[in-house]
């Protein structure tokens, strides 16, 4: 066999053949407790597989931490397609008392064989594969790469956590949830020298134009910082969901729990059907100015569905009376409880009612003749409700005076 | 049903109308011509052509059916509604019935008329009761719903802009399909000429190389309408022998064509009556006797008026219902419903652009009234098509307008008569185009040595896109290497497909309708009359950024038409050459095209009422031009105030004779002469290129600037007219009695002094 180019070797490439195909293989063996950013790497094996696993989506069965492969692919170009070609795979896993970090590259556009191969031998032996972005792009480009190069495809893994999904629902609301963004706002790491992602493509194909391997330096050190970033988000995204499971102390004490991740780690809550929890995570941004709306209304179809009828009501009202608000919501929430569970069809008329005056008074003010179709609708409860109380009074009262007689706004 | 044996007595007795009749053309009926079932035919599918009162099939679809089976390509030319479509869909399913695993993909033109084969197709699967999956794949298909496409599809049905930029570049998610296409049905083929259909002869060529890649090798299916050259333009589309099939076996009822020219008003100005207001008449006199119509315009605001008017006159007797306009910028949903209604006869009356003129299904109507000339001659008779039963007498009439092309058919019939269809053609091999789908292909699979694509020598094509590291040389093969998805920068097609919809706030907010952003400056521009199937809506605010029209209903009793001004630049002079008393040039222009006012024309009299500002951006395109600059020694020969008639004439010669160099179609490209061009200081022709940035044309007409105006020169020659017509230098309408003289003078002259010979 022939010996590795020295200039490969300088960057701690090894060549291996794989059906008579070349790959360049860089093993690396990270210690447990080397940090990325502020998140040290082997915290990840702490994780409970339950965390780990809803990270992957409300249907995801509970996956050990150690079984993970982490996968990140380095490419020609940024679109998906036919012709966007991967020529550098970096791939993490645990291995007895550090992670192994494994990178595959492609040294020319003929070999690529030998590398889809290695990397379908790495995801096929692994219990789950994490990546970012994956789901649309990584995993659909390996598969893609099998096809053209008449390689077997890897199979489907069973478990694929895509950690771009969690990660946009905890802090979408508070900053871009690019990777870089996510490394230096959540893992508190620095990419200060780094290949900036958008020139890879052209360091290989001045690579490829000289044959120098040394414009692939800078490149194979940014897809190890990918993939160790990988490891370290999912250590960062598993453990706020486990705070949660451990009454948010610890979370809050790390300054962790921001008002957008509470609100994030709500939604994942109620997702998962979790509805108490997440309905005491809502609880925390009722006064938090920004949230206090989406909070709210996530809060009020909670109560409803756990039958808190108290807490909802207090929240309907509080909603209605709010002096700006215009959302026919709360009137109507609280109309359909008056008259299905207190079965208090004065109190629910005297609300349809309100409501309808407030309709009535925008429609006028846009000029529009025919009733809406939410007014059609109030109209039809209005109906129903006078019957009912009709056969229920006898022909009682008529009204309830109800302490907001007064509509809001006059 | 009303009687048009008795209409047509009516008009034969009428001395008025055969005052203006200029030509009374009548087919003679022909009876039907059937071939059995095919022996192999699956039973199911016997049962259900016999549930829908089919006993026996024409011969063409016969044919068609025993050539697909030998394992050719077929190309099916028969006019409208002789059942072509069966041609194609028989061989399809019978095939996927033999065999679950046979995949077909169908390919129109257009959306809308992939959506109406779709509805036939899916009735016959749904009678089959089989199942047969078949998917609409184009740009309205929900994401959530391409997986199960690409997967289980047995016969896609998509345009040529998809496979080009969605299908063909993802081609590894498309496995099964590529794996076991048997079929490939192109319907509509006489639309593929010129530029765009070169572009698809490539998108062709690209997909026939992933089918290789994945092992299979469709059999082309293809259908189109009557043109010159149908079997030689299917052969340059896809590259392969073709089996022509043009013995239509569908009877044919009694047909009239009869040539009408309105009669002049104003005798010293030479005024004709308004075309419009005599199809008006015209289609009154059919509807009254209950005769199902269909009156093609040639504007969408002529569609309107027309159908403004028609349904006026019927308020009382038909209800407005029955008589409809249609036209391109009507919802789907609309079209749909008007379609159903033409062929339940619900409707009687369809005021429609060209729209109607391609393979949509609106069963066969017994009156066609075609209010202009459509342009072309294979235009006029797929329009002419629409009316024509399979038994009983229909009727088409050709009313002229005052335009000089018009005038001129119109008064020489002979010279339609006598005349084949246009032709089709393409250029697949064009530089320009070859070189941007060889980039598509090496993205889509790397190119081997030894292999070919079009005519050109790959390789050294290759070898300049490496250079420029687009592509990486290997040592056996050429990988796509750039950072770009190479379908995304090319366009099939010469304008953006982009949409301006029209939103009607009277009450609420509804879309109506929609219009293309070309002509969104001449028809929703503010103030505007916009009618939508006869109502009037006022354009309120048109939002030129976010494509969106906001219009009021309105009652008025005008409508307005805009006035469009259109201006050529020359931005930079690529090369130029002095050649004896001219100058030929190309390089970058800039055409605009700016509405700049709109006038308010009264229904019914037609009288200007009124006018107004557009204050809209101009439309710009920026393209190549070529172009023939005169000196003074070239005209010093002619009068001065003939020679904007004889630039005119060798104009027209020259929009003639260019697509013949070109391989292209005449709408490819456009001549704009000026008696006094900006850029050159003398009299100018220019033809530019019609597609963005240009695609060679021009430079290619550089090159054979002398060859060219030789041809020219042949053709005005040759042509047997007396004073000019249509086929040469313009009709004499246009150009003048001395048209032709003078532009066989000048181009004399100019060729003359370029070959040193005495003019």
């Amino acid at each position: 066999m022939e010996e590795t180019d020295g200039r490969w070797a300088a960057l701690g490439l090894r060549e291996t053949a794989i059906n008579g195909r070349r790959v360049l293989v860089r093993r690396m063996a990270v210690s447990l407790d080397a940090c990325y950013g502020r998140v040290r790497l082997g915290d990840v094996l702490a994780l409970s597989p339950e965390a780990v696993g809803r990270l992957g989506g409300a249907a995801q069965m509970p996956v050990a931490p150690r079984d993970l492969v982490f996968l990140d692919a380095e490419t020609t170009g940024l679109g998906s397609g036919a012709g966007t070609f991967p020529f550098l795979y970096g791939l993490a896993r645990f291995a007895g008392d550090h992670v192994l970090l494994e990178q595959f590259l492609v040294p020319a556009p003929e070999e690529e064989p030998a590398a889809l191969e290695a990397v379908r031998a790495a995801v096929e032996a692994a219990g789950g594969v994490v990546t970012f972005n994956g789901k649309a792009f990584d995993w659909n480009q390996l598969v893609s790469r099998c096809v053209l190069c008449g390689v077997a495809a890897p199979r489907d893994p069973q478990v694929h956590l895509d950690l771009l999904y969690p990660a946009r629902r905890l802090w979408r609301a508070e900053h871009a949830c690019d990777l870089s963004t996510l490394e230096r706002l959540q893992l508190g790491a620095s990419r200060a020298g780094d290949v900036p992602g958008a020139l890879v493509p052209e360091y290989y194909r001045r690579y490829l134009a000289t044959g120098e391997p040394a414009h692939l330096a800078g490149v194979l050190s940014h897809n190890e910082r990918d993939v160790l970033a990988l490891v370290a988000l999912l250590v960062r995204l598993g453990r706020l969901l486990e705070a949660v499971e451990r009454g948010l102390a610890d979370a809050e004490r790390a300054g962790d729990l921001s008002p957008g991740a509470c609100l994030g780690l709500a939604r994942i809550l109620e997702r998962d059907g979790r509805w108490e929890e997440a309905a005491a995570l809502y609880e925390r941004l009722l006064e938090v100015p920004g949230y206090r709306r989406e909070a709210r209304q996530a809060l009020t179809v909670l109560y409803k569905r756990l039958k808190r009828w108290e807490e909802a009501v207090a929240l309907w009202e509080a909603w209605l009376r709010e002096p700006d608000n215009r959302s026919l919501t709360p009137y109507v929430e609280l109309a359909k409880y008056l008259e299905h569970q207190a079965k208090d069809y004065d109190a629910a008329a005297a609300v349809v009612e309100e409501a309808l005056w407030l309709v009535r008074q925008r429609r006028r003010l846009a000029r529009r003749r025919a009733p809406t179709p939410e007014e059609q609708d109030l109209l039809a409860r209005a109906q129903r409700l006078a019957q009912k109380r009709e056969r229920h009074a006898g022909g009682g009262t008529l009204r309830m005076p109800l302490d907001r007689a007064q509509p809001p706004g006059t | 049903m009303g009687d048009v044996r008795a209409v047509l007595e009516e008009l034969r007795r009428d001395a008025a109308f055969m005052a203006n009749v200029t030509h009374w053309e009548v087919l003679p009926p022909r009876e039907a011509r059937l071939a059995p079932f095919p022996a192999e035919l699956d039973r199911r599918l016997v049962d259900v052509l016999t549930e829908k009162g089919i006993s026996a099939l024409y011969t063409h679809q016969r044919a068609a059916f025993d050539a697909t089976r030998r394992g050719e390509h077929v190309v099916v030319v028969t006019p409208t509604a002789s059942g072509k479509t069966l041609c194609y869909n028989l061989p399809v399913l019978q095939a996927i019935l033999e065999d679950d695993h046979t995949r077909a993909l169908y390919i129109f033109p257009t959306k809308a008329l992939a959506y109406d084969q779709m509805a036939e197709l899916n009735d016959l699967i749904a009678r089959l009761g089989v199942d047969i999956k078949s998917y609409t794949y184009d740009g309205d298909t929900p994401a959530s719903a391409r997986q199960a496409i690409r997967n289980a599809g047995h016969i896609v049905v998509t345009n040529p802009d998809m496979l080009h930029s969605a299908i063909l570049p993802h081609h590894t998610k498309w496995v099964k399909l590529f794996e076991n296409l048997r079929f490939v049905v192109i319907d509509e083929l006489h639309a593929y000429r010129g530029v765009f259909g070169s572009h698809v002869a490539n998108v062709l060529r690209r997909l026939k190389r992933i089918c290789r890649f994945y092992g299979s090798n469709p059999q082309f299916l293809l259908a189109s309408a009557t043109i010159a050259n149908p079997r030689q333009h299917a052969e340059a589309l896809i590259e392969e022998a073709v089996t022509l099939i043009d013995e239509n076996g569908a009877p044919r009822g009694e047909k009239h064509l009869i040539f009408y020219n309105p009669p002049v008003v104003n005798k010293p100005l030479g005024i004709r009556k308004s075309s419009v207001l005599e199809s008006r008449d015209l289609a009154l006199r059919m509807l009254k006797k209950e005769i199902q119509t269909i009156v093609f315009a040639r504007s969408r605001v002529r569609v309107e008026v027309l159908t403004s008017y028609l349904q006026e006159a019927f308020k009382h007797k038909l209800g407005k219902k029955r008589i409809r306009g249609y036209r391109g910028g009507y919802l789907p949903k609309e079209r749909r419903e008007i379609e159903r209604g033409l062929r339940s006869g619900e409707i009687l009356g369809v005021v429609s652009t060209n729209a109607l003129e391609l393979g949509v299904d609106i069963g066969q109507l017994e009156a066609c009234i075609l209010s202009g000339y459509p342009g072309s001659i294979a235009s006029t008779w797929q329009q002419a098509g629409r009316a024509g039963r399979r038994h009983g007498t229909s009727v088409a009439i050709l009313v002229a307008s005052s335009n000089p092309l018009d005038q001129f058919l119109i008064q020489n019939p002979a010279f339609f008569f006598g005349r084949s269809p246009e032709e089709a053609r393409i250029d697949p091999d064009n530089l320009m185009i070859l070189v941007d789908h060889i980039k598509c292909a090496a993205f889509e699979l790397p190119f081997r040595r030894g292999e070919s694509f079009g005519g050109e020598d790959l390789e050294e094509i290759l070898a300049y896109l490496a250079e420029e590291q687009v592509v990486h040389a290997g040592p056996d093969r050429w990988y796509w290497m750039a950072d770009a998805f190479p379908a995304h920068e090319i366009s099939l097609r010469s304008a953006a497909r982009e949409n301006v919809v029209i939103v009607d706030i009277t009450e609420g907010a509804k879309v109506i309708g929609e219009v293309d952003r070309f002509s969104a400056p001449m028809l929703v521009h503010e103030e505007a009359i916009y009618i939508h199937d006869g109502v009037q809506y006022q354009v309120e605010k048109l939002d030129y950024e976010e494509k969106k029209a906001y219009v009021r209903r309105v009652k008025v009793d005008y409508y307005t038409d805009a006035n469009l001004a259109v201006d050529l630049k020359v931005l930079t002079v690529d090369r130029e050459e002095h050649l004896g008393s001219v100058t030929k040039g190309c390089g970058e222009v800039m055409v605009t095209a700016m509405a700049t006012l709109f006038k308010k024309i009264r229904f019914h009299t037609h009288e200007n009422v009124g006018s107004g500002p557009i204050h809209l951006p101009e439309e710009e395109l920026h393209t190549t031009a070529y172009w023939i600059a005169l000196d003074d020694a070239a005209t010093a020969a002619l009068p001065k105030a003939d020679l904007p008639f004889a630039l005119l004439g060798l104009a027209n010669v020259l929009v003639h004779t260019a697509p013949l160099f070109l391989m292209c179609d005449p709408l490819d490209i456009r001549v704009v002469p000026q008696v006094k061009a900006v850029a050159t200081g003398r009299p100018t022709i220019f033809l530019y290129d019609r597609y963005p940035g240009g695609v060679g044309l021009a430079e290619r007409l550089y090159e054979r600037h002398e060859e060219l105006l030789a041809q020219a020169e042949t053709l005005i020659r040759g042509c047997g007219c007396e004073g000019g017509c249509p086929a040469c230098v313009g009709p004499v309408q246009e150009v003048g009695p001395l048209g032709k003289r003078h532009a066989l003078a000048l181009l004399e002259a100019v060729r003359g002094t370029t070959h040193g010979q005495p003019a």
